[in-house]
């Protein structure tokens, strides 16, 4: 499979689309068009269920007259598109008030390749169905059943403008989402991002699985208290997800995020650096420009602890008077990919640091019971264990966590050990972190 | 132009001459309008279309699912070739033999009629919704700082296709609308979202009661603010409400019982059951317990006819006097049981493959009514609805925290409470059930499952239920 193949004929499509809407008046266009090659392996129980694969085309306009902004994807390049555009259109050229739309003025051609972001060997179906096969045989021999998949993408996007800005890029992304299932409850999930299946890490990853599953204590259920608590990075993936989608320009100024009003404040207990790169070397989801045609570059949302940026698109810059930061998503300003770092200590240290309290290395089914106020709570999905004297003592199933995502951050012991990409099942940004140590959290239970 | 319907038919008659065993064919457009309005304004308007042609293909036992949105007879050649070459290479022990029961075939058309279009009618929606923010300020209490209407208004147009002869067109309009609110009172904010929707046109949408919701909200939110007190920690009898009876319904029995998480086929994403495959005629909650799944109930979110295996769908019999008594199944764990499929096969988009899913889950109401319910809780907690609910990956281990709750006390309903929080597990909750009224609400949910990730319209509900002995939690 090739994707430039695919997109000979998306060429020709965009340039029709865009004449169209050129001769309709707009006075801002954005027009993106993607090529994607997807296909998953999903094993359950030791083996494959399914290998589905697509090769799909499809469009996205961005399209503004000076106030708010229209987008509309269209998947399928039909050639009716008109009958969907013929709506945008008309909405647009109605829209006379509202926020402000100025996109930049300069001129930028972006046509880059990231290095190592684009690797076709993953399109290689063969390949992954050994790759996935023999890790289901290593597996095999730690866990009694393995289940999850193997997601492979190739995506290829290229942008027009009516303000200049013109390009393209390509990326591939590998993710690998494998949970093993012990007797009684225990369970642990292998999760990793890269752009090719060589830059997943085999050997680390199946020592990281039979290091967790060594860990022999009988699973009990959760002990309610008060915990401090170590995140491991899939875990702590959850959190950096909503802090992300809290920080977006659209949720402040809307109303409803809790960190209105603290852009310049300290939030951090710790000095520590969240930011996104989607050209930072490994980042398994790489990108050179957004859906506006904005740079993807580093940006900070925290730097040294202090909240140093929304996220932006063009629209929502104006309201916050600062540059768009490249985030242009679906519909509002989103996170795209999204790194914690920040001084970190040993593990060991980390662990002496906490002292008593517990290790998490999966949460789901975050659900906010006030997301004005950043309360919330997570449940634990994969096996936890019992810190006691800075060692593991012990295994747990069936704790919730409750926490403020204000507080989780002004309550940071500390990061240690080796940073890694992950996307939890539930979410749809791709984070790196190490383990993360947070003070004083209730940790609550159903099964009592 | 090429019909994307004969491209269909195309798949099927093309992957049986390449010796498929089964082929599916589904062509799939969705066009969905979403419109936002925060504050008095429209904020966003977004028309995406997703539109493309997907495979199930069966070859000697191998499952490969293949999909394409390149309209033209090469690209679906293309795409049934590269199945193949997959399908023969990978038919070793790694794979799980995949066999299907068989089905007639049969030849349908069914549309969804919009008594008002949406597309005819959206401005009269919008109109609706600016009143109602200009009504919110006029009508709360107290400081409503966020008014958050997003509408997302859908139309999904499918035709199904298969090599064993069944053929059906379906066309399904929908509509969801979802808000959020956010208050202040002091220096402490209180939020709650909402939903309401259905199938059809923006009648799906009663303002009426759109209303009479966003005003209970705004009530509690000042009975929070101002009134609530927070309950000691202890063991309760509990009346609630239409809607948390309902994610009751969907969490502990609808997702437990869908055949693939009972089978462990959801291990690696959303999970697998507490119930286990032998666990059909065994006891699981009181006896006056009935849940039923039934898509087939007319005008609501997660209603349809034909699942995406192109099966005929109908009341799915999920607990019968508290005695488990089906699960829900596509073709695939039908045929594991050795029984039909009882039409759960259900697909977002033409790139994913069908699976197991809900449609109208619910309670089946009992004889009481609400005041009934109350006076036999004599003690206790009434919970209407919740703003934060969560459940484990195997469907046990679950939590509501109460958003409109007050104290029972001498069988009446007393003074408001603060953020009670039950947090316990399916097998208790379900033997805890002593009474179910009479009343009936459903509420419209996007549910969540598959790889990746798959949304689907569904409905939750139930009546008011009195459950027992329940231990409740302060936040």
């Amino acid at each position: 499979m090739s994707i430039d193949l695919y997109s000979i004929y998306l060429s020709d499509y965009m340039d029709n689309v865009y004449k169209w809407l050129e001769d309709q008046g707009i006075k801002y266009i954005a027009l993106n068009g993607y090529v994607a090659i997807r296909y998953t392996i999903r094993i359950s129980n030791n083996r494959i269920d399914l290998v589905k694969d697509s090769v799909d085309q499809m469009i996205k306009v961005v399209l503004s007259n000076g106030y708010n902004v229209m987008t509309s994807v269209i998947k399928g390049l039909y050639e009716d598109y008109k009958s969907v555009l013929e709506n945008v259109v008309k909405t647009v050229k109605s829209s006379k008030r509202g926020i402000k739309y100025t996109p930049p003025s300069n001129k930028i051609e972006l046509y880059d390749v990231y290095p190592g972001g684009y690797d076709p060997s993953v399109f290689n179906v063969n390949a992954s169905i050994d790759y996935i096969t023999h890790f289901m045989d290593d597996l095999s021999e730690i866990f009694e059943r393995v289940s999850g998949s193997i997601s492979i993408k190739g995506i290829k996007h290229i942008i027009k403008t009516s303000y200049g800005r013109e390009g393209e890029y390509k990326l591939t992304s590998v993710l690998l989402n494998l949970r093993g299932f012990k007797d009684k409850g225990f369970t642990y999930t292998l999760n990793r991002a890269a752009t090719s299946l060589s830059k997943l890490n085999y050997d680390s990853l199946l020592e990281e699985a039979r290091e967790y599953a060594s860990i022999n204590y009988n699973v009990e259920h959760v002990e309610e208290s008060v915990h401090k608590v170590i995140f491991t990075p899939l875990a702590f993936s959850n959190i950096l997800y909503y802090l992300g989608t809290l920080l977006s320009g659209y949720s402040i100024y809307s109303g409803y995020s809790p960190f209105i009003d603290l852009l310049g404040e300290e939030i951090s207990s710790k000095p520590i650096n969240i930011y996104d790169d989607p050209k930072e070397e490994g980042n398994p989801y790489p990108s050179l420009f957004d859906e506006e045609g904005i740079e993807r570059r580093r940006v900070y949302l925290v730097k040294d602890g202090v909240l140093s940026s929304y996220i932006l698109n063009i629209l929502y810059r104006g309201v916050f008077k600062q540059e768009s930061t490249g985030h242009a998503g679906p519909e509002y300003p989103y996170p795209y990919t999204l790194i914690l770092d920040g001084e970190h200590m040993d593990v060991d240290d980390l662990f002496n640091e906490v002292k008593e309290g517990i290790l998490v290395t999966n949460i789901w089914n975050t659900s906010f019971a006030n997301i004005r106020e950043g309360t919330f709570s997570s449940t634990q999905r994969d096996i936890g264990f019992y810190i006691r004297k800075g060692s593991i003592r012990g295994c747990f199933i069936g704790a919730r966590l409750n926490m403020n995502i204000i507080d989780v951050f002004r309550n940071l012991i500390g990061l240690a050990g080796e940073r890694v990409w992950v996307k939890p099942w539930d979410t749809d940004l791709y984070t790196k972190s190490n383990l993360v140590g947070v003070d004083n959290i209730r940790v609550t239970t159903g099964f009592w | 132009m090429v019909n994307p319907n004969d491209l269909a038919e195309y798949m099927v008659e093309y992957g049986l001459a390449r010796n498929f065993d089964i082929v599916i064919a589904r062509y799939q457009n969705v066009i969905a309008y979403n419109i936002s309005i925060v504050n008095g304004e429209v904020a966003s308007t977004s028309i995406n279309r997703t539109n493309g042609l997907g495979a199930k293909l069966i070859y000697k036992g191998v499952n490969i699912h293949t999909s394409t949105n390149i309209f033209s007879f090469e690209s679906v050649k293309n795409r049934v070739e590269e199945a193949l070459a997959k399908a023969k290479a990978y038919s070793k022990d790694k794979f799980r033999y995949v066999t299907f029961y068989e089905v007639e075939s049969t030849d349908i058309s069914h549309v969804v009629k919009e008594d008002k279009p949406f597309i005819d009618y959206k401005d009269e929606l919008i109109s609706d919704l600016m009143s109602l923010d200009d009504e919110i300020k006029e009508y709360a209490k107290i400081d409503v700082l966020t008014r958050i209407f997003n509408i997302h208004a859908f139309t999904e147009e499918k035709y199904i296709t298969t090599s064993e002869g069944v053929k059906v067109y379906s066309k399904i309009p929908r509509i969801l609308l979802h808000y959020r609110l956010v208050s202040k009172a002091g220096d402490k904010y209180i939020s709650r979202d909402g939903f309401l929707g259905g199938s059809g046109g923006i009648e799906s949408i009663e303002y009426e009661s759109l209303k009479s919701d966003v005003k209970s909200i705004l009530d509690t939110m000042y009975n929070i603010a101002f009134k609530a007190v927070n309950i000691e920690d202890g063991e309760y009898n509990i009346v609630i409400g239409n809607e948390l009876s309902g994610l009751i319904a969907h969490n502990s029995v609808g997702h437990a019982f869908e055949a693939d998480r009972v089978l462990g086929m959801e291990g690696g994403q959303l999970g697998e059951s507490y119930v286990s495959k032998n666990d059909l005629n065994n006891v699981i909650a009181s006896e006056e317990v009935n849940v039923y799944d039934d898509p087939t109930l007319p005008s609501l979110f997660g209603y349809y006819l034909y699942d995406d295996d192109g099966i005929q769908t109908r009341r799915r019999t999920l607990i019968k006097d508290g005695i488990i008594s089906e699960f829900l199944h596509n073709r695939y764990t039908a045929s594991i049981y050795g029984i039909p499929s009882n039409g759960s096969a259900r697909a977002e988009s033409y790139m994913d493959e069908p699976i197991v899913r809900m449609g109208v889950t619910y309670f089946e109401p009992g004889d009481r009514g609400f005041k009934e319910l109350i006076e036999e809780a004599r003690y206790g907690i009434y919970i209407k609805n919740v703003s934060e609910w969560s459940i484990d990956d195997r469907g046990v281990n679950q939590r509501y925290v109460g958003f409109e709750a007050y104290l029972i006390d001498g069988g009446e309903i007393k003074n408001p409470l603060k953020y009670p929080v039950i947090e316990t597990t399916s097998n208790i909750i379900l033997k805890s059930v002593k009474a179910l009224g009479d009343d009936l609400r459903l509420y419209p949910l996007i549910c969540i499952k598959g790889e990746p990730i798959q949304r689907i319209p569904v409905n939750i509900g139930g009546p008011h239920i009195l459950i027992t002995k329940i231990r409740v939690l302060r936040r």
